[in-house]
């Protein structure tokens, strides 16, 4: 009887131990968290397409572009800009981002991508 | 001894319920914020992706009538069928981050009487969005789809766009052209040097006149058998600011005075 319960007691702490490792809410919160830097990128590219306005990345030069993109660039977000598939040699992106991003632009005659990253504070 | 042991068995039981269940409690809510994450960058992207696609593909559509501006001249007695032959079209489609995307655009210039709203909201497509007086403008449909997870975009929009040509003042600069060459012309019929004479007299002014308008006027004339003479005149718009940069646009007039 003894044996019994010392038994179905460990085959319940085993069930319950392996419920708490599997049920894991660390891999769900990386996942927010991960989803919300996406978020603040998107929101980082939209801002800068929006003050630079599609004809400019459209008609100006590579230099202009680039330019732009490091003024654009801060502590928080940086940002490189691909005309043609050729990125500014200016601009390096960071060696460990806590996220990135990218946006193609198919305007006239050429393949804009914008790429940002979300620098680790 | 064995009541403590069934104790001791009992108390670790309900102690490992409860950190399951606190457990679970905290993976419940920690789901629902990784999904309400997801669900918001679902949005985000959807809407820089309309954004951007919106944008793009309106200016592609501008690039075309640019295009055919650039390339085609217009004849000062035909404005109203070569503006009526102006139209453009651009789709674009793809996959982005797990969102289906497409967006259509067709447009059209825009009749004198037609409700084209006088500001636009396309603003990543500005200065050639909206209405601006004096200037071609068109008249834009626009749809936008978009399908990603569970959240889903459609959009279907008039917008107005704009190139800055100026129609309505190469239009009248045509017309008082033609009619200060014909004027000129027709006072010495059927003696050349005085004809050459006339049309010396008049052409600088009518340069002058062009170019304060921002057009490049050229302008001839020549016999067109017995008393008769023909003259023409072509207008520039140099270096107007177009979507892929600048470009000229010319037009054509002509006449005769028999």
């Amino acid at each position: 009887m003894q044996f019994i319960d010392i038994a179905v007691a460990s085959g319940y702490a085993a069930v319950c131990l392996s419920l708490i490792v599997l049920m894991n809410p660390v891999a769900s919160r990386e996942t927010a968290v991960e989803a919300a830097s996406q978020s603040t990128l998107d929101s980082a590219i939209s801002g800068f397409v929006a003050h630079e306005g599609l004809p400019f990345f459209a008609a100006s030069s590579q230099g202009s572009i680039c330019g732009s993109a490091a003024a654009a660039s801060n502590s928080t977000f940086a940002f490189d800009v691909l005309v043609q598939g050729s990125g500014c040699p200016s601009l390096v992106a960071p060696s460990s981002p806590r996220a990135s991003s990218s946006l193609a632009l198919e305007l006239p005659g050429r393949t804009v991508v914008i790429e940002a990253w979300l620098e680790r504070q | 001894m064995a009541r403590k042991a069934v104790a001791a068995t009992l108390a670790a039981v309900v102690l490992l319920t409860v950190l399951v269940v606190a457990d679970a409690t905290v993976m419940s809510a920690q789901n629902n914020l990784a999904s309400s994450a997801l669900t918001s960058y679902l949005e985000s992207r959807e809407a820089l992706l309309e954004q951007s696609t919106a944008g793009s593909a309106s200016l592609q559509v501008l690039a075309q009538v640019q295009e055919y501006l650039a390339s085609n001249v217009a004849e000062c007695a035909g404005f109203p069928q070569y503006f009526a032959s102006i139209s453009g079209a651009s789709s674009i489609s793809g996959e982005d981050s797990g969102i289906s995307y497409s967006t259509n655009a067709t447009a059209v210039v825009a009749n004198a009487g037609s409700q084209v709203p006088r500001s636009d909201n396309l603003t990543t497509v500005a200065p050639f969005s909206g209405y601006a007086a004096g200037a071609l403008n068109l008249y834009e449909v626009l749809g936008v789809d978009e399908v990603g997870g569970s959240v889903s975009l459609e959009r279907h929009e008039t917008h107005a766009l704009n190139l800055p040509i100026a129609p309505d003042s190469a239009s009248s600069l045509c017309a008082s052209t033609l009619g200060a060459l014909a004027d000129a012309l027709s006072r010495s019929p059927c003696n050349a040097t005085l004809e050459q004479a006339a049309f010396a007299s008049v052409l600088p002014g009518l340069v002058d006149e062009a170019a304060a308008r921002g057009f490049a006027l050229t302008a001839g004339w020549g016999s067109a058998g017995a008393c008769s003479v023909a003259y023409w005149v072509t207008l520039v718009e140099v270096g107007v600011a177009g979507v892929t940069g600048s470009f000229d646009w010319t037009v054509h007039g002509s006449g005769t005075i028999a």
